[in-house]
């Protein structure tokens, strides 16, 4: 079978479609995890913002906590309440970091792919020419061959 | 045939008594030795029709025909049937002295002579097919080499202006990690000790997620850019393997031109050979 550029073109295309298809479907589904990831970011900040006055409020009722009064158990729930602000916030930070992180090592393990599928393509091809070069070295050589 | 025979045939220039026997009767050809050409190329160019008359073969004339026309000829008459000759009984030494034997008499001069211009329009022949076979040979491989390298440097153009690595430069953020309420915390007089100390180790674990993970990545880098390399190499491989291939096939072709040359030659040796016993008998 001899080297046929149609066909060599056609899978290259194929390819390069297919690549192109993935990375739009990734980046459409990275940006809309990005949207979200950042909005529940933001809502989180919001409620911790809305609840530290409640929670002062609260031990404030009970007499914890006042100008005069500072009780340990305020302090407590206040730094617990603190840190764990710093531990949500921070792990969904991270956790869109990764994410972000993998869709580019996605993309690139994409590329890769792509480029071993066409390398692999080409020495086909050229394997197929090598073949071809026989072939037509021998129809030269007539009755030799 | 014995040696003596020949011995006693050749002293008695049994070639000159050719005319009498009853194969060369000259009255039943359409020229009589009375009307034959007097010159001694017309005279050469009367005998082979003659040789070939009585053979039962269609006229044919070697001085004028080509190499090609010449090998259709004998492949027709089955001219190439080896024959094993006795080449020690043989009088004038046989094939030694060449396509020419000695001979006797005028006839067989004759006939020698003819014998000896077929010999070197097959030899010519034998060589002609023999350098046209070459020079095809070294076209095909010329044409063959071209495609291969013109291939392959197509090939390595691809492989060294793509050295890709997709992995180059991926590293996951890290985020720095506030402690946003640290301002709120003072204000109520409360320690912001215990949150700092969350807050180093938030970022502590962010690091460790980062880091996990642009290890992963120069890893892959490093495995790209080695089979970026390798497909270097094993493309340079395939080319020499490739040309050494043609290189040995051409080699092949060649032996087979020879072989088919000597063969040839080996053919017209004993075809005339054959006509030198027969024109002995």
């Amino acid at each position: 079978m001899a080297f046929n550029p149609a066909d060599f073109a056609a899978k290259l295309q194929a390819y390069i479609s297919g690549y192109n298809k993935s990375n739009a479907n990734a980046l459409y589904d990275n940006q809309t995890y990005n949207r979200t990831a950042l909005k529940a970011l933001a809502n989180m900040n919001t409620q911790y913002d809305k609840q530290a006055p409640q929670l002062v409020s609260g031990f404030g009722r009970r007499g914890l906590n006042s100008a005069n009064v500072k009780s340990g158990a305020f302090s407590t729930a206040m730094q617990d309440f603190a840190k764990q602000r710093v531990d949500d916030t921070s792990s969904a930070q991270t956790d869109i970091n990764a994410t972000n992180a993998k869709y580019q090592g996605d993309l690139g393990e994409r590329t890769e792919q792509l480029k071993a599928d066409e390398a692999t393509l080409r020495a086909q091809k050229q394997y197929q020419i090598d073949e071809d070069a026989r072939q037509i070295m021998g129809y030269r050589a007539g009755a030799y061959s | 045939m014995s040696a003596d025979s020949v011995d006693r045939k050749s002293k008695n220039k049994v070639v000159a008594k050719l005319p009498k026997s009853s194969t060369l009767g000259v009255r039943e050809y359409a020229w009589n030795p009375e009307n034959a050409p007097r010159s001694a190329d017309a005279s050469e160019s009367w005998n082979m029709p003659r040789i070939q008359q009585e053979a039962g073969r269609e006229r044919f004339n070697y001085n004028t025909a080509t190499p090609g026309e010449i090998l259709d000829y004998n492949t027709r008459y089955n001219i190439n049937t080896p024959v094993v000759p006795q080449v020690a009984q043989l009088p004038g030494g046989g094939m030694g002295g060449g396509y020419g034997g000695s001979g006797s008499g005028s006839g067989n001069a004759a006939m020698m002579n003819a014998i000896k211009q077929y010999g070197r329009a097959g030899e010519a022949s034998a060589w002609d097919n023999y350098n046209n076979g070459i020079n095809n040979i070294n076209a095909g491989y010329d044409t063959a080499q071209g495609m291969v390298n013109s291939g392959y440097s197509d090939l390595n153009k691809y492989l060294t202006t793509n050295q890709v690595n997709p992995y180059a430069g991926l590293q996951q953020a890290v985020s720095p990690v506030n402690n946003a309420m640290a301002n709120y915390l003072s204000a109520y007089g409360v320690s912001n000790d215990p949150v700092t100390q969350q807050v180093q180790a938030s970022q502590i674990a962010g690091q460790q997620s980062a880091d996990s993970f642009n290890q992963l990545q120069q890893l892959m880098s490093a495995n790209q850019l080695a089979n970026n390399q390798s497909n270097i190499d094993i493309a340079k491989l395939a080319q020499n393997y490739a040309t050494t291939g043609l290189g040995a096939q051409r080699a092949g072709y060649q032996a087979n031109a020879e072989t088919a040359r000597s063969a040839a030659m080996s053919d017209l040796m004993q075809q005339i050979l054959k006509a030198k016993i027969d024109a002995y008998k």
